[in-house]
């Protein structure tokens, strides 16, 4: 009777990692990724997840044993021992290196989603708001307004840039209102302006990995890119009608999307004619980026290929990475039909925090989104009851 | 000795294992109310009338509104006491309401036909204005779960604003057991507090929330969810006016019970069958406010149909002025001629009494002659006004044929300069009679609740009822009553003017500049004026906030 606790904690902390190896195939793992740099993240968390599990593990076995070794024995007498110093030293090192370990490995990806220098020219920009408790969202009229490419010249972009920030801090006549939802497109670089009215909040995108404080005062800008769509294609859901030319729109909107959408295209054909012109030419940083480009196609094709080992439907899917990532995209929906991808509040500070959701839409293309925005806009510009 | 420890050890076991199983077993259900739980008896006072002042300073009882209320009768208005009401009289009424409207766990509202109302109403068919408003106990079981979870911890649980958070927002929760709301689109023809909401309104409120308050939008709701909530908060609503109506007629009438409302219906008046006719008054007027069509805009005057059609209007009226005109001269010659004929008669009476009546009356013939022919000239300007209004139209009419851009944004400047002018009218004191400084300078004052409110600020590009242009046609076509914004009651064709100029106000960045006058000035009554000196002042201005 004298062992009952270190069978009580032994149980318990074996159901305890029990449940953590189960809980990736029951489903009750993390939501599905389609951040393009969702996977940094995860690698991350799979990394600090490992030492953090070791070391669990190590300290739960250890005090397990000792409840069960050392509990209470009838006429047995206690014997007091002084700390090893050599023994400290190791067990205050370890972590110290460990830490700094981790304080090194997560630079990179901290620099690709935080810093503002970093962060890839946008294709549309959001205004978010914090409020207790919803998300306000403010999309400007003009999708492309705050938009400049690699190319433009830097102290335009730092016009832009500017005023970027004054639209973010003054709404403006034209500007499209939507409480709590988030609409984007498939492979759009959004940026963000995350701005709050009362407290602190925390926006946070859990299929995107992304999460930023909001503070009072402060205007915060992030950034995301959704490698996949959760949305029906707009056409079908409100129009029923698949030609996005005859989509009604007085005011020339979706068609200017569209216009600068195939320019953008164009212009990259041509790109990639002059590269393939001087290939000898190309500097050594190209290739660099080829070369990273290449290596995460390759491992973007080999986890699709591993997915489709996996999934019976996909067995007449062909090795082409479009083909792969077309089906995958369509199985990710079809598991997220109910538009379920969530903004959610992660600063817990009280019970409506848990109320403060929102959601994302991701539509598949450009087009439907801006046929989205300006169905968003008649709604809001309605004269009519 | 074993037996005697092992026992605080189970009991150890149990204390730990209990939270866990306790998670395992409930699961996230929403629970329901206690069957136990029954509605809470009035006790805060009664607003019966609001002071009057209109100048209030900055009040320092924001978050304290049980205060602020009890404040009233010094500040010149008057305020019940429920405490004032016997003890029985207060048990009859619990129990009547417990029977008419059930209890948290179990609402309900029960309506009646009455055969003879005071009001003059007629109320029957209760049984299907119960369904039609979706008021039948299924829909309201469902709507107090969902109320509970999201809604009580602000509103409260008989709906009376005063929840456990309640106290910390401002403005305040919406108390509902006035029966009266703010942001209302229900007919014109109905009045005062028998201008309910649609349910449509309770609605839009509850999914795009209420802008610049503590009200969140709770558009990842279900349809069906919004609407039960609806239907619990017409509940709660219905239930309040009833309460709060018997307790007023009980105290003023000092317990008399044949004071109470349903005594002149009823010769053997108690309080049972009071409640049960003002619950089924109110059930009528809910209806009422949802089965009559909505208040309906006049359609917008700058779309291509409605041009012609105006200008089309216009130039009829103006042809029927010229007409007018024309026969002027001709008639005035009659009167001439006739007067003409008056004279000589005169000259050729014998009796100077009658002469003198004929003198004066051909004098009054050429006077009204005159006045005729300067009439007409009047008449034919009026008429040319009109011509130019309706060429004006005819040429807004034929840019927006051709597709110019340029033409329907001068339009639209047309329509702000006109709406600005309707705004700062200082004869009609339209707007800027309680909107001063555009909203910027004004104080607080009273509204039906006890509540210390004041009118927009308009310069602020937030928009509590709604920010679409027929959001803000409904606040000004009808006003907010509750809060003592009165109905605008303007020409048809003005209210889009005046909603397109509220609607720029925030944003004098947008306004028509100075450089821009001649651009914009492409129509002859378009005078510009330059907005943005009249508007923005810099320094006045709230400043950059993001949407606050």
């Amino acid at each position: 009777m004298q062992k009952w606790w270190s069978v009580f904690f032994g149980v318990v902390l074996a159901a305890t990692f029990g449940l953590w190896i189960v809980a990736p195939f029951a489903g009750w793992w993390l939501p599905p990724n389609v951040a393009s740099y969702g996977d940094q993240v995860d690698d991350l968390f799979y990394v600090i997840l490992g030492f953090t599990g070791f070391f669990f593990l190590l300290t739960e076995v250890l005090l397990v044993y000792c409840l069960w070794r050392f509990a209470y024995r009838e006429g047995h007498k206690s014997t007091y021992t002084h700390g090893n110093h050599w023994l400290e030293v190791f067990w205050t090192a370890v972590p110290a290196g460990i830490l700094l370990f981790i304080s090194f490995a997560q630079i990179k990806a901290w620099e690709n989603i935080k810093y503002q220098s970093r962060m890839p020219p946008p294709d549309m920009t959001v205004q978010v708001t914090g409020r207790q408790w919803e998300w306000r969202m403010r999309y400007p009229y003009d999708t492309a307004r705050f938009n400049y490419t690699n190319d433009t010249d830097p102290t335009q972009v730092h016009i832009v840039q500017r005023a970027v920030r004054y639209w973010a801090e003054a709404p403006e006549a034209d500007d499209i209102h939507v409480p709590n939802e988030l609409h984007v497109w498939q492979g759009a670089n959004v940026k963000l302006y995350l701005r709050t009215l009362d407290v602190l909040h925390s926006f946070y995108l859990p299929n995107l990995r992304l999460k930023q404080d909001a503070l009072p005062g402060k205007t915060i800008p992030m950034w995301f890119k959704a490698t996949a769509s959760n949305t029906v294609r707009y056409e079908n859901e409100w129009l029923g009608n698949k030609d996005p030319q005859k989509w009604p729109d007085e005011l020339g909107l979706s068609k200017k999307l569209l216009e600068e959408a195939s320019k953008t295209e164009q212009a990259a054909e041509k790109d990639k004619e002059a590269k393939a012109k001087d290939k000898v030419a190309a500097s050594r940083e190209e290739a660099k980026k080829a070369r990273a480009e290449a290596a995460t196609l390759r491992a973007d094709v080999a986890s699709l290929k591993s997915e489709r080992a996996t999934r019976p439907e996909l067995a007449n899917v062909g090795d082409e990475p479009d083909d792969l990532r077309a089906a995958a995209s369509k199985i990710r929906y079809a598991a997220h039909r109910d538009h379920s991808w969530e903004i959610a509040c992660a600063e817990l500070c009280g019970a409506r925090h848990a109320y403060m959701k929102g959601r994302l839409y991701v539509h598949p293309t450009r087009e439907d989104y801006a046929a989205w925005l300006a169905h968003a806009y008649r709604q809001q510009t309605s004269r009519q009851p | 000795m074993i037996s005697a420890r092992s026992s605080p050890r189970g009991l150890r076991l149990v204390a730990l294992a209990s939270p866990l199983l306790a998670c395992l077993l409930g699961g996230c259900q929403k629970a329901h109310y206690s069957e136990n739980l029954r509605y809470p008896a009035r006790t805060d006072l009664i607003v019966t009338k609001r002071p009057e002042k209109q100048d209030v300073d900055f009040p320092h009882s924001l978050g304290k509104l049980d205060q602020s209320i009890a404040a009233i009768p010094a500040e010149g208005g008057k305020a019940l006491d429920p405490k004032e009401l016997s003890p029985g009289d207060r048990k009859e009424l619990q129990e009547a309401l417990e029977k008419v409207f059930g209890t948290p766990a179990d609402p309900k509202v029960e309506a009646h036909d009455f055969k003879d109302d005071v009001e003059g109403d007629e109320l029957k068919g209760a049984g299907q204005k119960i369904d039609a408003l979706r008021i039948d106990s299924g829909t309201l079981a469902r709507g107090s779960i969902e109320y509970r979870w999201h809604c009580l911890h602000c509103h409260g649980l008989a709906g009376d604003g005063r929840g456990p958070t309640g106290p910390w927002v401002h403005p305040h929760p919406r108390d509902y057991r006035q029966g009266t709301f703010k942001f209302v689109s229900s007919s014109l023809e109905l009045a005062g507090s028998r201008r309910k909401p649609r349910r449509a309104d309770l609605h839009r409120t509850i999914e795009k929330g209420i802008e610049g308050t503590s009200m969140p939008a709770f558009n990842h709701f279900t349809r069906d969810q919004i609407e039960q909530i609806v239907s619990y908060v017409l509940h709660l609503s219905i239930r309040g006016q009833v309460e709060q109506d018997t307790i007023v007629s009980l105290i003023a009438g000092k317990g008399d019970k044949s004071k109470l409302a349903v005594a002149q219906v009823d010769k053997n008046a108690t309080i049972e069958k009071n409640v049960r006719l003002l619950a089924s008054r109110f059930v009528a007027q809910w209806s009422d406010a949802d089965t009559l069509p909505p208040n309906t805009p006049p359609p917008y005057s700058y779309t291509p149909e409605q041009l012609e059609k105006d200008a089309g209007e216009l130039e009829g009226k103006a042809g029927d002025l010229a007409s007018k005109a024309e026969s002027a001269p001709t008639k005035a010659k009659e009167l001439e001629a006739e007067a003409d004929a008056k004279t000589k008669a005169a000259a050729a009476a014998k009796d100077a009494k009658a002469a003198t009546a004929l003198r004066a009356e051909a004098a009054s013939k050429r006077k009204e002659a005159a006045a005729l022919r300067a009439g007409a000239a009047g008449t034919e300007k009026q008429a040319a006004s009109l011509r130019e209004g309706a060429r004006i139209k005819k040429s807004q009419l034929a840019a927006l044929k051709q597709g110019d851009g340029e033409a329907a944004r001068a339009m639209k400047l047309g329509s702000m300069v006109r709406g600005y002018r309707l705004f700062v009218d200082k004869k009609s004191q339209l707007c800027v009679g309680c909107h001063k400084d555009y909203g910027r300078q004004v104080q607080f004052r009273y509204d039906t609740w006890g509540t210390l409110v004041r009118p927009a600020n308009l310069t602020n590009p937030t928009y509590r009822g709604g920010r679409r242009p027929i959001d803000v046609y409904w606040r000004i076509s009808g006003g907010i009553d509750p809060s003592g914004m009165a109905p605008a009651n303007v020409a048809p064709q003005d209210y889009w003017d005046l909603i397109e100029f509220v609607q720029a106000l925030p944003y004098p960045q947008m306004l028509p500049g100075a450089h821009e006058t001649e651009r914009y000035a492409r129509f002859k009554d378009e005078k510009i004026i330059n907005l943005r000196d009249k508007i923005y002042v810099p320094g006045k201005q709230d400043g950059p906030t993001g949407g606050h």
